[in-house]
Order: C-alpha cells, then structure tokens, then sequence
C-alpha cells in the first residue's frame, strides 16, 4: 500500500511539474479541483432538472414492468459502458500499459500487481471524469422513484461496483490489446471504436429527439429498444436490478466486479506485464528495393502532412464530426414532418460552426506534430514558412472536402443545392484564416501536457474556440444573403445587403489581416523549440 | 584543401544565461572534425547553431563558401544532420519518410533507390514498411543515419550517432564516414567515447564553459599537454585529472 500511494504521490507530481517545466506558474491542486467541480456542477444540474421533468412528464410509460426511468438509468449504464470500454481501453494499452516509465518501474524492486493497480488508477483519474455525468440521471432517478436515503446511498456504492466491473474489463482488454497490438496499430483501432461510439451517439441523440414530441411518440420510439436495453446478460441490467433491490442484480454486479477485478489483478501479477512488447518484431522482408516517388519539396511536404493528418486519430475525429453531426439531425428529423426549412439551414449552418472550430484545433494538432519532431523540419533547406502553410492548406482543404461531400450527398437526397454549396465556398477563406489562427495559438497558448490529442492551454482553446464562432458566424450570414435571401424578405434590402454581406466581409478581412500581424511577431524558429531544447 | 566549414566568434545566449562564449574553428575537405566537452559544456548548442536550428546571438558560420545566416536554405541542402535523440515522425513509415527527405532534397529517384538499397544492406534495415512510432531507438537512429548517408552531403554533422547501434552497424558507420570524408565530404561529430575520437578523427576541438579550450591534431594535443592517452588529455584539459578521479572513487 506505502509503495501504491508512493507511485501515484509522484505521478501527481509528475503532472503537477509539467507547467513548471515549461516555465509557467503551475495552477494549484485545488484550482484545477474547483473548476473540475465547476464544470460538472454547469452540467449536471440543468441535466438533473431535465431527467427528473422528462420521467415525472412520461412517468406513464411503462415496458413490461420497466418504465422509461427505469430504462434511462439502463440507456446511461450501456452509455458509460460503451465509453470507458470502447474508448478508454485503447488509450489505456496506448498511454499507460505502453508508457515509457512501465520499462523504469518494472526494474524497480515493486510487485507487478502494485504497479498494474497504480496504471489502473491513473486510467480510473484520466478517464473516469465522463462517468461523474451519469451522477445527475441516477440522481433524478431517485427523487422520481422516492428513494430513501439510505437506498440511495446504496445505489452509489453499486455505481462504484458496476464501474469497477468496466475498470476490470478494460484493462484486461487492454492487457490483450498491448500484448498483440503495435503502437500504430492500436491507434488504428481507437478509429474503429470512436466510429462505434459515433452510431451509438446517433442512436442515443435521435432516442433523445423523441422526448420533444408527444408520449405515444416516445413509447413507440423507446419500444424498438427496450429488449436490447434490457438485456439479461448486460451489466446495466443487473445494476437496474439491483436498484430495485433485486439479489440476483445486487449478487451480480458485487461478484463480477470482485471477480474481474481479481482476474485482472492475477494477470498483471503473474509476469505478464514482462511480457509485453512495444511491437511485433520487424519482417523478414526486406522492402527497399520498393518503387519510390520523387515529388517537388512543397509538394512532398503537403503530402506528408495529409499522411499524418490521415493517421492521427485525434484529427481525424475532429474531420467526423462536420459530416456526422448533420447525419444526426437528418435522422432525427426523419419521420417527424418538421420544418423543412429549418432542417435545410441548420444543417449547413451547424456544420459549418464545427469546421469553423475544429480547424483551429485540428491545425493546432498537426503542428503539434511537427513541435513533436523538434529540430529536424530546421535541418531541411526549405523556407521556415513551408511547414505551417503546408499545413494550413492542408486542414483547410480537409475541412472543405468533407463538408462539400456531405452537402453534396444531402443536397442530392434532399434538393436545395445552393444554400449550402454557397455557404461552404464562402467559409473556405475563413477556414484557412482560422487554420493560420490554429498555428499562432499553438505557440501562443501550448497545453501544459504539450499533446498532439490538447495541443492548447484552457485560454488558447477558449479563444481558438471564439474566433471559429466568429469565423462561421460570418460565412453563415454570407451563405443565407446569397443562398437563401427569402428568409430575409423582412428587412430593409439595403440594411439585409450590410449586415448580411458587407459587415461579414469586412470583418473577415480585419479577422485575417490580425492573423497575420499576430503571425509575424513571433520568431518563426521557435515552434521547434518547445521541449525540445538541450544545451549542454 | 578547402574549407568547408568556418565558425568565426559564435555566441549563444538564452537570457541572462551564456551557453556559447566565443567559437571559432574550421573543418577542411575530407576532414573528420570530433568536438568534444563534458555535459553542459555547449556542444549540442554549437551543433545546433551551425546546422541552421539555432539562431546565434553573435557570430558567423560558413559552409562550403555560403553564410548561413544569407543563405539558410542553400546551406541548409548541402549539409546533412544526424541528431543524438533521432524525434521522427510517428505515423510515417520508414520508405515514406525516405521517400520525404528524398523528395525535399530533390534527389534522382534512381541514385535514391540504389543509394536506399545499398545502406539497408549494410545497416540490415529490414523494417522501412513499418510505422516509426514502432521503432527502437537503434531502428530510429538507423533510419535517419541512411536518410542522411544516402544524399552523400558535403558536409555531415553527428551527435552522438553510435548510441543506441550496435557494434556491427556501429563499425560500418565509421568506416563509412571515413569514406565519405575520403570522397571530399567534412565531417563533425560530437562524442563521449573518446575511443571513437581517438581512431576517427583528423583533428579535435574540446569544448569546456562555452570555450574551446584546445583544438588540433592528436599529435598536436599530445605534444601540447605532456599526455599521451586522449582521455587524459581530456580531463587534464577539463580540469579533472587522474587523481581526482582516484580520490572521487576512494571516498564514495
């Protein structure tokens, strides 16, 4: 136990140093605590408010014996499950069972079971925030259900067994993902698995969009699901059940997560964490005899900057989303015989604000890169601007392909072509004003953790955040005076031609010429200085 | 024999703190240069300011008859650079970062690939299909020494470039520098094993405090300080002698 609390007493210590190391004022532990608390207390409230109005407003809703509460709880559990199993588990094989200091700790005179149940707990600190927003459902759930306090108290103590249980799983996933699995590879499979938690997403939002029509609605929408929520073999129904006082679920969630937890345990003591490689040993093959291509430098290194934009998952993320948040809405507002008009505005509007954002982070991630590799990109004889050009067209181009693909699939499935043809072409010199943006807050604001995945500080991602705002509120007002003025029929034409199309262009022009007088102040060497200097 | 390298006054710096005072020296055609220096001595932050990474706060450097600061570029695809912590690109494979640097550096795409197949061979590099994220630090160190050996610069600098290989590849690299620099290419390497100093190289600048302290010949060191050994040379010089050694390893 002195040597558990020793590890993770210098792990803190370790991410405490991070700042220092950089030469900025650490944040006390305490602030990042109140924030943390903040920030959950913003969101679980108004979210605990939501459950307890929406279960009191369908409490006639009953499937079989489960009502829609009771179904809620369950929607949460397999959400939670799906979040730490699918997600987590690879970051864990990846960050944590793969991390350099395991070689270090393994030399050290310390079981491997204390070291595995450092790592696990380190996972449980780095991952288990999203788990602290199941707390408002189970919350709303009790005051509905008129839990005694007692019994709610119970339930929180299950909620720590039944996250247990996926802690077990995922790191015992995770040992198997580490042990077979190269570096890349398990990157490769962070993809796959966000793209699962994607369909899961677009199920859950458009379960959620029901809650906005009428019961007989919301009980047919919930009826499609309620054998799958519920069950027998899923955690979340055993968690269920033990809420309702249930032995087999109480005896179930207790003996599956002492039993994995164990299992879990015995593994990574009996000798299996010496066992791991970092990769599969290289082939026998030899490939050098390969065609190669010779490309122009410039183009070479647009190339490579679309390779690893290409396989940084993070990234690739970021490009998902502008394409599968409008896939959300289409399928939420399928079948429902809402406002046509509203859907074929919002969705290009929505998607152009995602892009708008993402582009400064995603711009910020590649140079990320780049800060990663240090001194090499100086060594080259190319122009010191090449690099973050490069990488601005890049993002760029990203940005505008994806949206261009999904409009053009929407427009051909729905018609109405011009608003957001309009609407993308208007925001692709935003988008590389924003991406130029992107590489200025890289240096400006560096994340302490100095990351590919948060490549900026809280501000730096704040700010990055308020000019993508601004950036697609301009290309938005564009997009609407040109692709769809008979919305605007109500205003004045004059005043609709200024404020639509005159006062948006103009603050793009200031927007960008900012841009560039920030990105000419800073000394274009310095990127590759972060972290990466040694002076002996 | 011409200069191919010339450091004239070079300074570096980083606010109030000076890592390099003063440095001058010269690297001749078919010279091997070996800088050496205890840890902290501002052997890296040298290295780094001629290679165009680092801008000094005073100073002028030349290479092949080009000032670095005028010309960058030009320089800059003239020289070749192994670092000691070779930080690649994780997501690229071995071929497609050859295929970069190849690119980048405008090569012919046959002499490339000849030049790619013969360095594989003798460096036994049999993963290039492979993610760099997946490397060792030898594999990496491997990868970059052929990205750089294949081009066959003018002038090569290394820092520390046996770490991390093994005594195989370590063996073909030097006697592969001794070639290169035998075909009129310079070469300068930082080092602390001062075998490798010792056979290698033509002439040795040691670096202490920001200084050089003493630079020329084996011969010239040896008639200079009295010593004989390099390593004696070099604590001598670095104001450790055999004593003081002696009288460390006693007390601990």
């Amino acid at each position: 136990m002195n040597q558990l609390s020793l590890l993770l007493k210098y792990k803190l210590k370790m991410w405490s140093n991070i700042p220092k190391r950089r030469g900025r004022r650490g944040m006390p532990l305490f602030a990042y605590v109140l924030i943390l608390a903040g920030v959950f207390a913003a969101i679980g409230i108004p979210t605990y408010f939501l459950f307890v109005e929406t279960f009191k407003t369908y409490s006639t809703i009953v499937f079989g014996g489960v009502s829609l509460a009771d179904l809620f709880v369950e929607i949460s559990m397999i959400g939670i499950l799906v979040l730490v199993l699918v997600t987590d588990t690879p970051a864990v094989a990846l960050n944590v069972f793969m991390s350099d200091d395991v070689d270090f700790l393994l030399s050290l005179p310390i079981s491997q079971s204390t070291i595995f149940a450092s790592k696990a707990i380190e996972t449980m600190i780095q991952g288990g925030f999203p788990a602290l927003f199941v707390i408002p459902v189970l919350a709303a759930y009790a005051n509905t259900v008129n839990m005694p306090w007692y019994e709610i108290i119970f339930m929180f103590v299950m909620y720590i067994f039944y996250f247990l249980i996926l802690t077990a799983i995922s790191s015992l996933i995770a040992l198997g993902v580490s042990k077979f699995a190269s570096r890349s590879g398990t990157q490769r499979f962070m993809i796959l698995t966000s793209l699962i938690v994607y369909v899961f997403v677009i199920i859950l939002m458009s379960m959620v969009g029901s809650l906005n029509s009428n019961a007989g609605n919301v009980e047919m929408v919930f009826s499609n699901y309620v054998n799958t929520v519920n069950a027998p073999y899923l955690p979340s129904t055993w968690f269920l059940d033990a809420l309702k006082m249930q032995w087999s679920g109480i005896l179930l969630v207790i003996g599956t997560s002492i039993a994995l937890s164990a299992i879990a345990y015995l593994v990574a003591s009996n000798g299996i964490l010496t066992g791991f490689s970092k990769m599969t040993s290289a082939g026998k093959r030899t490939l050098h005899r390969k065609k190669y291509r010779i490309r122009r430098p410039v183009i070479a290194f647009i190339s490579k900057d679309v390779k690893l934009m290409r396989r940084e998952p993070s990234i690739l993320f970021l490009l998902i989303y502008p394409a599968i948040f409008p896939l959300i809405l289409v399928v939420s507002t399928l079948g429902k015989g809402g406002n046509v008009m509203n859907r074929d505005i919002m969705i290009p509007v929505i998607s152009v604000f995602l892009s708008s954002m993402y582009t400064v982070i995603a711009t910020a991630s590649l140079v990320s890169i780049e800060i990663k590799v240090g001194d090499f990109v100086n060594t080259l004889p190319i122009g010191k601007r090449t690099p973050l050009w490069s990488k601005a067209f890049v993002i760029t181009s990203a940005f505008a392909t994806v949206m261009i693909v999904t409009f053009s699939i929407l427009s051909a499935i729905f018609g109405n072509t011009l608003f957001p043809i309009v609407t993308v072409l208007f925001s692709i010199p935003i988008l590389l004003t924003l991406s130029f943006f992107g590489v200025y807050a890289t240096i400006r604001w560096p994340s302490s953790i100095g990351g590919i995945r948060r490549p900026l500080n809280t501000t730096g991602t704040l700010v990055s955040m308020g000019m993508g705002f601004l950036g697609a509120t301009f290309a938005d007002l564009e997009g609407i005076y040109i692709g769809y003025n008979q919305v605007l029929s109500f205003l004045n034409p004059v005043l609709g031609f200024f404020v639509f199309f005159v006062a948006p262009v103009l603050a793009e022009i200031v927007m960008t010429i900012v841009t560039f007088k920030l990105l000419s102040k800073f000394d274009w060497t310095k990127p590759y200085d972060l972290g990466n200097r040694k002076d002996d | 024999m011409t200069e191919l390298v010339r450091v004239s006054n070079l300074r570096k710096d980083f606010g109030k703190i000076t890592a390099v005072k003063s440095i001058s020296f010269k690297i001749n055609t078919g010279e091997i240069y070996g800088f050496l220096g205890p840890n902290g001595a501002g052997k890296t932050t040298t290295m780094r300011m001629i290679t165009g990474v680092l801008v000094p706060t005073s100073g002028k450097v030349e290479i092949c008859d080009l000032d670095l600061e005028a010309h960058p570029i030009k320089v800059k695809s003239q020289i070749g650079v192994v670092p000691d912590e070779p930080k690649l690109y994780e997501n690229m494979t071995g071929q497609e970062f050859l295929e970069f640097v190849g690119s980048i550096f405008s090569m012919e795409k046959v002499e490339m690939m000849h030049m790619i197949s013969e360095l594989c061979d003798a460096f036994e590099i049999n993963f290039l299909e492979k993610f760099i994220g997946d490397y060792s630090h030898g594999m990496k160190q491997k990868l970059v020494l052929t990205s750089v050996l294949m081009r066959k610069p003018k002038v090569i600098f290394l820092d520390e470039a046996t770490v991390g290989l093994d005594a195989k590849s370590a063996k073909i690299l030097k006697m592969l520098l001794r070639k290169y620099a035998d075909e009129g290419s310079a070469i300068f390497m930082t080092t602390h094993v001062l075998e490798i100093a010792e056979k290698m190289c033509d002439r040795i600048g040691i670096i202490n405090a920001g200084n050089i302290i003493a630079e020329g010949t084996l011969t010239e060191l040896r008639s200079e300080s009295g010593k004989q050994s390099l390593e004696d040379i070099f604590l001598n010089l670095t104001g450790s002698n055999e004593e003081d050694v002696k009288e460390i390893i006693e007390n601990l």
